[in-house]
């Protein structure tokens, strides 16, 4: 564990950009904020897509920030190889990691194009 | 070797992604706020527009289309590097003339520019979004206080 500790670089750059995605988080609860404080309005299925989607979005950037800071931390250890009934090998957190990118960038997309639909709505003067 | 391929793929497209997310809220925001043209909306579009900028700067360093040497302290870990961990070598004076390839002048500006933007943008953002949620509660609020005199009118 201390060797763990150790290896994790707490530089001041590393500590800029951990905080960067931070407040990235932080946007991403507000837009989920944002989408339940207009969800209860009836017939509104885009409000419900963008808070739906800002929220996938929060959770998996959530667990790609805690999986970033792990392997961190790892980097200065020996990778695992797959080894069957060992576990999982640094090959399979590296494909996690790159299909919760891939999901997470899908749902920020989902909310913004939500967010498109939401000004269309506020535009027409359609039903909301 | 095609796992990597494709494990880099998956990541790449998600950074893709990111970047259309980023700037379809900025366009969601300026329909946003020329459907309805109040200061706030005005606030929350150029705050994701710094935002967009700043994700575009980073996506394009995370796709490769821009290459960056530049980090603060680089010159200071340079001269660490040659004058200190490499004294034992003998340079030649041809060498020394030529001295060490920094990185280009615009590469300072973006590196800053890039958090700068991304910093500024997401906060203020936030912000924007907060208000306007908290906006939406009291417009809702209000409409259910009118809705019993309404009634009582007719």
């Amino acid at each position: 564990m201390s060797e763990l500790a150790l290896a994790i670089d707490l530089s001041g750059l590393a500590n800029l950009d951990r905080f960067l995605e931070v407040l990235f988080l932080v946007l991403l609860g507000a837009m989920v904020f944002y989408g339940l404080c207009r969800c209860r309005r009836k017939g509104a299925p885009w409000v419900l897509v963008f808070s739906g989607s800002s929220l996938v979005g929060f959770v998996l950037q959530g667990a790609l920030f805690l999986g970033r800071a792990g392997r961190t931390g790892l980097r200065g250890l020996e990778e695992a190889h797959e080894t069957p009934g060992v576990g999982p090998s640094a090959e399979t957190w590296s494909s996690l990691h790159a299909l919760g990118e891939l999901l997470a960038g899908a749902s920020f997309l989902l909310a913004g194009i939500a967010l498109i639909y939401l000004g269309w709505l506020g535009r027409t003067g359609a039903p909301k | 070797m095609t796992e990597v391929l494709a494990v880099a793929k998956l990541a790449e497209t998600g950074a893709q992604l990111t970047l259309l997310g980023g700037w379809a809220l900025v366009f969601g925001a300026l329909r946003m706020w020329s459907a309805r043209r109040t200061g706030l909306r005005l606030f929350l579009a150029i705050s994701l527009l710094a935002f967009a900028l700043g994700l575009t700067a980073q996506s394009l360093v995370r796709l490769n289309a821009v290459e960056l040497n530049y980090y603060p302290g680089w010159k200071a870990d340079m001269d660490q590097i040659l004058g200190e961990d490499h004294a034992e070598f003998e340079y030649s004076e041809d060498d020394l003339a030529i001295g060490p390839v920094g990185p280009r002048e615009w590469e300072g500006p973006y590196w800053w520019g890039q958090r700068l933007g991304l910093f500024l943008g997401s906060l203020a953002a936030t912000g924007g979004f907060l208000l306007m949620g908290r906006e939406a509660l009291a417009e809702k609020s209000g409409s259910r206080s009118n809705k019993p005199e309404g009634k009582g009118e007719r």
